[in-house]
């Protein structure tokens, strides 16, 4: 046979390959696995907890399991299950499990349970005591039970130790299509735990219109407020919005923080991220679409109103995947990048500083999750879970 | 024949026909799916559709291009799955009651996708791009306005 047939042949074969979540969890998944066909499910989530011991979640069969490192990555712990029962989980793209450590060390897991309908789902937590040897069984955030979406779930511990969680909701879209109004998107509720986790109280609306499937970004400022950040619609334009949440649990009025004005019938499926600096400085970054072509943007936040203060587009493409956090040694960026041949994870620190230095950390030839920068002590790392690779961490500047 | 090629064949040819089976889906890698998008071999109107199964904008884009179809048979419409196919790919794809080309992107690196089809393209789904007279005539991210097809047609 001629070696172009032979070629021609091979081009067919990769997405025959076993992906690599195929040869991971031993035990046939029992519920409905969604996510993309022949797409390992790498989304995970990190945080150091206040011993210092790394925490990292990710997706394993029909189960999400714990590993911890007390080397900065170098060993991890046996894998612990989350979900002692399996069920369905989404870990992909901007669907992602999360985690937090709470000032006590509690660890909480939260993620979506996929339910049956498209698009609809559940937000679930779980919870290891400090120093327990297992998960609590999982709860379901929010009273709402309809088969409907929640979705896109982020949580964090404020200054008080309550955890919010936040999602995306379609209950008030449902509503109005009962009633034949029209509804532009989703919806943003919280629900708030006063007991670190164990129940949350019943959940409330933070936003009508929101953008239907891009992560939502939660950061602390310093004077004790949370900060949410996510991709809205504003007649139509798919900019970004700011809100606050106080320590008294009053919520701010809603910003517009973006002004691209890219008018969209359709969802990104790419949400934002958020820090703030010890100086109160709003760091983020967003993916848009400016003068026809697709970017994602680092910038400063305005936080009253008006444009960011600083935008600059990132990477050489548009398929960019970034995640920001602020130290003692500035605010880290971290991002992920394809060129041509490798995805290629690189960082910043103090990105919008006169000529920031590029640190290359890292590169693969196969599929890999969006990168987290996590911060310890106030040093920043970057977090990498890779198909080639598993969980990786790299310091951002000496250890 | 060496032997080792030989064996290499028979290990992927009962597999590469079953690729071709796949709920009607051609699978593409990131060389094929660069080649797709080059304008010079498209001299009628051609609409590429990016779209995905997860994307709910997508299955309502689906919906316009069959419209597009039934009133402007002579368009070629090709459908390029952000996905390996599957059974809700084709499922969603014969309820569209298209007809057409329908490819799959398979390489395991989503964001390879970009580089291969359009620097300037973010991964947002649906994703179309036009070419006429072996030009590009535009690309439009979001779900299509079958006017403003015709518009950049020159209809």
């Amino acid at each position: 046979m001629q070696r172009r047939h032979f070629l021609a042949l091979m081009g067919t074969a990769p997405w025959l390959a076993l992906p690599a979540w195929a040869h991971e969890g031993h035990e046939a998944a029992p519920t409905p696995q969604k996510g993309k066909p022949g797409r390992p499910e790498l989304a995970a989530a990190a945080a150091f907890g206040p011993d210092g011991r790394l925490h990292a979640v990710r997706k394993e069969g029909a189960y999400l399991v714990v590993q911890t490192s007390t080397d900065l990555g170098l060993h991890w712990s046996a894998p612990l299950r989350v979900n002692a029962q399996p069920e369905a989980i989404a870990a992909d793209g901007d669907s992602q499990p999360k985690l937090i450590v709470t000032p006590g060390g509690d660890v909480l897991v939260s993620w979506t349970k996929p339910l049956t309908k498209p698009y609809t789902g559940e937000i679930r937590l779980a919870r290891l005591a400090a120093g327990g040897a297992r998960f609590e069984a999982p709860i379901t955030v929010h009273q709402d039970r309809a088969e409907i979406t929640h979705r896109f779930q982020n949580m964090i511990c404020d200054a008080q130790g309550r955890v919010l969680v936040v999602w995306i909701d379609k209950r008030d879209l449902e509503a109005a299509r009962l009633r034949k109004q029209p509804y532009a998107g989703a919806a943003l509720y919280m629900a708030v735990s006063e007991n670190g986790g164990r129940s949350f109280l019943p959940e409330r609306k933070l936003a009508d219109n929101s953008c239907e499937c891009c992560r939502i970004a939660l950061a602390r400022h310093p004077d004790g407020r949370i900060g949410v950040f996510w991709r809205q619609i504003f007649d139509g334009e798919r900019d970004h919005a700011l809100l606050f949440i106080a320590p008294d649990g009053r919520v701010s009025p809603i910003q517009r923080a973006t002004q691209d004005h890219w008018k969209l019938e359709a969802c990104p499926h790419h949400g934002p991220a958020l820090t703030v600096s010890t100086a109160g400085e709003l760091h983020a970054t967003w993916f848009t679409q400016k003068d026809g072509s697709a970017r994602v943007f680092a910038g400063v936040l305005d936080g009253a109103g008006g444009p960011p203060k600083v935008q600059r587009p990132m990477g050489q493409s548009a398929q960019v995947q970034a995640d920001l956090v602020a130290s003692d040694v500035g605010v880290a960026l971290v991002w992920k990048e394809f060129d041509g041949e490798r995805t290629r994870l690189r960082a910043q620190l103090n990105p919008h500083a006169d000529a920031p230095a590029t640190l290359e950390l890292d590169s693969t030839h196969g599929a890999s999750d969006q990168p987290r920068a996590l911060v310890l002590a106030g040093k920043p790392y970057a977090f990498w879970h890779l198909a080639e690779g598993g969980l990786r961490v790299y310091p951002l500047c000496a250890v | 024949m060496s032997t080792p090629l030989l064996a290499a064949l028979l290990l992927v040819l009962p597999l590469g026909a079953l690729a071709g089976g796949a709920g009607g889906f051609t699978p593409l890698d990131r060389q094929q799916a660069a080649a797709l998008m080059q304008p010079a071999q498209y001299r009628e109107p051609t609409l590429i559709a990016l779209w995905s199964s997860e994307c709910a904008y997508c299955q309502q884009n689906l919906q316009v291009l069959a419209r597009l179809q039934r009133q402007h048979p002579e368009v070629r419409i090709i459908t390029l799955a952000v996905e390996a196919p599957g059974p809700e790919l084709t499922r969603l794809y014969q309820r569209s009651g298209l007809r057409g080309v329908h490819y799959a992107y398979t390489d395991p690196v989503p964001e390879s996708l970009n580089s291969a089809v359009d620097k300037n393209w973010g991964g947002e789904l649906p994703r179309s791009y036009l070419f006429k007279q072996q030009e590009a005539r535009g690309a439009v991210s979001g779900l299509l306005e079958v006017k403003a097809v015709e518009a950049a047609w020159g209809r």
